[in-house]
């Protein structure tokens, strides 16, 4: 029929149209390409009024001149920094602005994989070449990085790319560990009772639950966790194992700073299954709260919040706002302090309790884009961010304002920074520009420690934490014998610590998502997830004992010929000596 | 005609109020009050939460706030933007409905006629589009060379049609007698003279309806702002605003200083006092719709 | 289906008539398709060309016409991968089945008995109260939820054990046998107000004079309900069914993610949360696009065949 061949037709004509732009070139990948080798070699940048928009993953919308460190970048740099906190799927935002080639000239990518496929893609300028010429600082300042950076960048030896927080403080948030979070009337109560292992524990819970059968009219909790939540099941409870010489890890696979191997958390070691006996233990004991797998994360904070619940594990990072919600509610005897524990097993292994250091966060690289327009203003300030006055400014922020100096020439916080840090200040806006997600840290700042030993970075210094402890921490601290926020680690009596590099334990990856080895580690991994719920709830001892071997059996029969072991210690020999070429080799 | 049947109903001599009549009253009652209760109830809850104080609840149900307070609604219109991205929703929320519904009732009216050339072959070509899905990322590619990113024109042009509302206005036409129109076309008008003049009156029931839809979806959303416009504060609309507070809020571990409210407001209670504003203007616009599709409407207007 | 009067008869006669005299004739119907046909055109079909990326190995940013030629390696990829996924392929068609008569039923009885109520203002406030949980968020819904039917913080729990009725709270939120009553009970609930409008305005269209001839009979009202109410909504109700079939196998990650819990995983698993962990959010371009292709064509197919067979048995039809 004409009518509808014609119509056919001119609708094709239109569809191609359309599609044609979307399938030509990006016109953005010819521009701008020889970046690195146009103008003087001297890295002298005009000095007229700019603008740099940059995107922070749950960050907060802000404007940098509207606080002290913003204003004193502008006087420095003339450059307004608008940033826009993103609260949605930043990795599928990246990647649509990857297609699209709308990308910004400068981000943060906080998915390893977005950031492989933007180096593929030839989106991103070198990094290496942008800091020869324009930020030499920066080759000494982070050498130890450098290789790092070109590792993840695996581009045959050049780095797309550079990381904020690195290295970063040993574990994260504040330097407390994430460990059992105990009420703090009970330790009292029970006349601060030597408080180690599982038993310790649950005999600590199990005499607080007798003698406070009821919290304000309602029933006492032992402990309490969000795990509807797959992350708390799976990551947080299941993190008892690394109490010990294995690092925090989600993975099967873990890596054993004694053989210098990646082991199988399951088949090789006993502390996992050690750490799900504990929880059946607590769940047969009636202390684990029975509502636990049904409850999200927000009902479990709010147990806490009214003092309900004698005890959690691993969210430390809550603490400061529940204990600060339980001293508005007048409840502040139930305020929550942190506590170490490790399993008997482990004990009697005599294994070390360990911290790591993150060399480098992966999850944060900074690149610069083809479509940048003021690379070399931004490398001009990123080369001033690495030296210490660059650091001190973005890390500890304006001298006499928010820091002192001592006679040992140490930094000390002032006043008005720690009142306005625990929320007692009258400028609620006092310390922006500093600390978590305001801080202008995407030029460089570090997480490391200067040669005074203090870090770069002010919310991780010790006097800082020590001043934010509240009461109910420093009393039970001190009967103890420890006196900072860190001595229930370092200097804990009942074991030794140690510390561990990330770097040591990284293992070379299949990117492929369907190669063999990918595909049994995501079956195994869900294997193993789907199972944890029915171990924790086994009824006896034995009837854990059958469970576990079956699991066993079952998580065997996946692998039989261990073939993501061998090929994750394969990557680890790979990634090692990639590491040490790099290193002797150096930019390329 | 509204009188007649009223006299008619009153007049007992037609029809007696039997034993089968009362019981029938008594199960629409209870089915009304359940589903009254169930539906009412909660959004109370909702209510009663967001102006209490939080650390004063400890009983999983509430019959009246507990410890009154407002804080969570003066931290959620805190926000400078607040009152600019309240325009920027209203906007969105008339404009883009209103365009939509003009789109879909002329497809919808065309469609509604057998007899043309193509008919079928524009009825398939539209109707399977409702199933179709090409991903996130060729969405995204295409908005950005449509020069829609960053732009207000991101709320209205990619909603100016739906498959969904077409068919519904379409069915509804069909349940309308032909001769309606025949007499009309007879008297010589032209199809789009039919179209606004005798079957456009007819049809406000069901526009009256999916206008309702398609306000609460604009207002709702907020996932293309988020994708789309993130950067840019002056086309951020309010439910964009408010789930941004409360995302940006729990995200960072300096919280402590941002939230002024903090011992007497947490988390569900600031999500709650979100539903309840993204509620409230809604409420304010049903009544008026309400009455096209909730009461009844006279077509005894035709005699053969 | 338009009742065709005999008015029509005569005129379809003369619509054997030239091309250019029909295109004349109806020149104003194809203006009204216009705006349509071009949106669709242009935000249907042409990111229909993207499709094109799951047959290449391609990766993002990538020139697509340079990308290798993979075939359907991952469509094979994917159904190797599923064959494993039965169990939430029969979790996402039972809740979604039960979910969509539930919800289209109980949503027009609604319709049907409130327009029994006799007093105007509470007809009124209780079409406006069904409306609100329209406007809950998935995570309030899982919170109010959370709040009523938890094992024992939930209020029924507590009344229920409180009476003596149980000793221990049912666990309504983390049983494999609780979770398709559950999702129902949550669905109905969402969606009871939402629905009903439309049930609503098909009843406002409703001629009267059938219901006063209704009563001049002496019907009672369950039998003016029976015999005029019900036959005129349900074509309403049909059109609404076969809308929804296409998506059958799809369903909302958001609220499945939000009720899903280590303990009630077997029932309450759908297919969209088994595909997408994976391996949809390792950025596998080609994979990703692959899957998109099958769950369109899918719920294409489901849609066609069930419009064929309600055309058939019921007369009414989408298209």
């Amino acid at each position: 029929m004409n009518f509808k061949r014609g119509l056919a037709f001119a609708l094709a004509a239109v569809m191609a149209c359309a599609a044609l732009p979307a399938c030509s070139k990006t016109d953005n990948a010819s521009s701008s390409g020889s970046s690195a080798s146009s103008g003087a070699s001297s890295a002298k940048v005009k000095n007229d009024p700019w603008e740099l928009d940059f995107t922070i993953p749950g960050g907060k919308d802000a404007v940098s001149t509207d606080n002290s460190i913003g204003q004193y970048l502008k006087n420095k740099f003339n450059v307004t920094i608008k940033i826009t906190g993103y609260s949605g799927d930043y990795s599928s935002l990246c990647a649509g602005e990857l297609a699209a080639g709308n990308y910004p000239e400068m981000m943060m990518l906080s998915d390893s994989t977005v950031f492989k496929n933007y180096v593929k893609a030839g989106a991103l300028m070198d990094m290496g070449a942008l800091a020869k010429k324009y930020a030499p600082n920066m080759l000494t300042f982070y050498k130890d990085q450098i290789p790092l950076w070109q590792y993840i960048s695996d581009a045959d030896g050049k780095m797309y790319c550079f990381t904020a927080d690195s290295p970063d403080v040993e574990q994260t948030t504040g330097g407390s560990f994430f460990d059992m979070c105990v009420r703090s009337d009970i330790i009292k109560e029970q006349n601060y009772p030597t408080l180690l292992d599982e038993d310790s524990y649950i005999n600590l819970l199990k005499k607080g639950l007798t003698a406070h059968p009821k919290t304000d009219g309602q029933t006492t909790l032992g402990m309490v966790q969000g795990a509807a939540e797959n992350w708390v099941l799976v990551q947080a409870m299941t993190q008892i194992y690394a109490r010990g010489k294995y690092g925090e890890g989600s993975g099967i696979l873990q890596y054993d700073p004694d053989t210098k191997k990646k082991v199988d958390l399951i088949l090789d070691s006993t502390n996992f299954k050690e750490g799900i006996r504990f929880w059946n233990k607590m769940w047969r004991e009636g202390i684990l709260d029975k509502e636990c797998f049904t409850d999200k994360d927000e009902n479990a904070e709010q147990k806490l919040e009214t003092g309900r619940a004698l005890s959690t594990f691993y969210v430390t990072w809550e603490l400061p706002d529940i204990n600060k919600a339980l001293k508005a509610a007048k409840k502040s005897q139930y305020s929550y302090v942190i506590m170490p524990i490790m399993l008997k097993s482990q004990i009697a292994d005599k294994q070390s309790r360990v911290g790591t250091i993150t060399d480098a966060y992966t999850s944060q690289t900074i690149v610069i884009t083809k479509n940048s327009k003021n690379y070399d203003k931004i490398m001009q300030i990123v080369n001033w961010a690495c030296t210490e006055e660059g650091q001190n400014l973005l890390g500890w922020g304006i001298k006499g304002k928010h820091y002192t100096v001592g006679t040992d020439g140490l930094k000390v916080p002032t006043a008005a920074y720690i009142a306005c840090m625990n929320g007692t200040g009258s400028d609620t806006h006092f310390n922006d520009g500093l600390g978590n997600l305001t801080s202008y840290f995407f030029f460089g700042l570090s997480s490391g420690y200067d040669k005074n030993g203090q870090c770069y970075n002010i919310i991780h210094d010790t006097s800082v934490q020590n001043a934010a402890m509240d009461n109910a921490t420093k009393d039970i601290y001190s009967h103890y014998g420890w006196t900072s926020v860190t001595d229930p680690w370092k200097k804990n009596k009942q074991f030794s610590y140690k510390l561990i590099h990330s770097t040591d334990a990284m293992s070379k990856g299949n990117s492929d998502a369907q190669a063999e080895e990918n595909v049994l580690s995501t079956q195994l991994g869900k294997y193993r997830d789907n199972h944890l719920a029915g171990l924790i709830m086994a009824s006896s001892d034995a009837d854990f004992e059958a469970k576990w071997a079956n699991f066993v059996a079952g998580y065997k029969a996946i692998d039989p010929k261990g073939i993501v072991k061998q090929k994750a210690n394969e990557g680890y020999k790979e990634t090692q000596d990639l590491l040490k070429k790099y290193k002797t080799e150096g930019l390329q | 005609m509204a009188n007649l049947s009223d006299k008619r109903r009153r007049s007992r001599g037609l029809h007696r109020y039997s034993t089968g009549d009362f019981f029938f009253d008594l199960f629409v009652a209870i089915f009304m009050i359940v589903v009254a209760v169930c539906s009412f109830y909660p959004f109370l809850y909702i209510l009663f939460y967001s102006l209490s104080n939080v650390a004063m609840i400890n009983t999983p149900l509430l019959f009246w706030p507990k410890g009154f307070t407002v804080e969570a609604y003066k931290l959620l219109l805190s926000d400078s933007t607040v009152p600019h991205a309240f325009l920027i929703s209203v906007l969105r929320t008339l404009i883009t409905p209103v365009c939509n519904l003009f789109v879909c009732l002329l497809a919808a009216f065309a469609l509604s006629h057998q007899h043309f050339p193509g008919r079928g072959f524009f009825q398939k070509f539209i109707t399977i589009t409702m199933y179709f899905s090409a991903g996130m990322i060729p969405s995204y590619i295409l908005m950005v060379r449509l020069h829609l990113t960053n732009s207000f024109l991101v709320y209205v042009i990619p909603g100016l049609f739906s498959v969904f509302n077409m068919i519904m206005i379409k069915t509804y036409i069909e349940s309308i007698p032909p001769a309606l129109e025949e007499s009309a076309m007879i008297d010589g008008a032209g199809y789009f003279k039919v179209l606004f003049r005798v079957i456009l009156p007819l049809l406000k029931p069901v526009l009256a309806a999916l206008f309702l839809f398609m306000c609460v979806g604009q207002w709702n959303t907020y996932a293309d702002t988020l994708l789309y416009n993130a950067g840019n504060k002056d086309l951020h609309t309010l439910s964009y605003v408010l789930m941004n507070f409360i995302q940006q809020s729990t995200s960072t571990a300096e919280q402590a200083r941002e939230r002024v409210g903090l011992n007497t407001v947490n988390t569900t209670s600031l999500k709650m006092s979100m539903t309840v504003l993204v509620v409230i203007p809604i409420m304010c616009v049903y009544p008026t719709l309400q009455k096209y599709f909730a009461s009844g409407l006279m077509i005894g207007s035709i005699k053969g | 289906m338009r009742k065709k009067p005999e008015a029509m008869e005569a005129t379809i006669e003369t619509r054997k008539t030239p091309r250019s005299v029909s295109f004349k004739k109806y020149y104003q119907l194809y203006l009204m398709l216009l705006p349509a046909v071009v949106f669709l055109a242009v935000f249907s079909y042409v990111p229909l060309s993207g499709w094109i990326m799951a047959f290449k190995d391609y990766h993002l940013g990538q020139d697509i016409w340079s990308a290798k030629w993979i075939g359907f390696k991952e469509f094979r990829f994917f159904f190797t991968g599923t064959a494993d996924a039965w169990e939430t392929i029969r979790n996402t068609v039972v809740m979604n089945l039960m979910g969509l008569f539930a919800c289209l039923y109980i949503s027009a009885a609604f319709a049907i008995f409130l327009n029994e109520v006799r007093l105007k203002k509470m007809k009124k406030f209780i079409q406006t109260a069904s409306f609100f949980p329209y406007f809950v968020s998935w995570v309030i819904c899982y919170m109010i939820f959370y709040a009523f039917f938890s094992k024992s913080s939930g209020v029924i729990n507590q009344l229920l054990v409180s009476q003596g009725v149980i000793s221990e709270g049912v666990n309504f939120l983390g049983s494999p046998t609780w979770s398709w009553w559950i999702m129902l009970f949550v669905g109905v609930w969402l969606s009871l107000g939402y629905d009903s409008v439309i049930f609503l305005a098909s009843i406002a269209g409703i001629d009267t004079e059938q219901y006063e001839a209704a009563d001049i009979d002496g019907a009672t009202r369950m039998q003016k309900i029976r015999y005029i109410t019900v036959p005129e909504l349900k074509p309403t109700l049909v059109i609404l069914l076969i809308l929804n079939s296409g998506s059958m196998l799809s369903s909302n990650l958001e609220s499945n993610y939000l009720f899903c819990n280590p303990t009630n995983r077997s029932t309450m698993e759908t297919l969209e949360m088994y595909i997408y962990e994976y391996g949809l959010s390792q950025l596998n371009i080609p994979y990703a696009t692959a899957v998109c292709m099958i769950r369109t064509l899918v719920s294409i197919g489901l849609f066609l065949i069930v419009n064929h067979v309600a055309k058939k048995y019921q007369g009414t039809s989408v298209m």
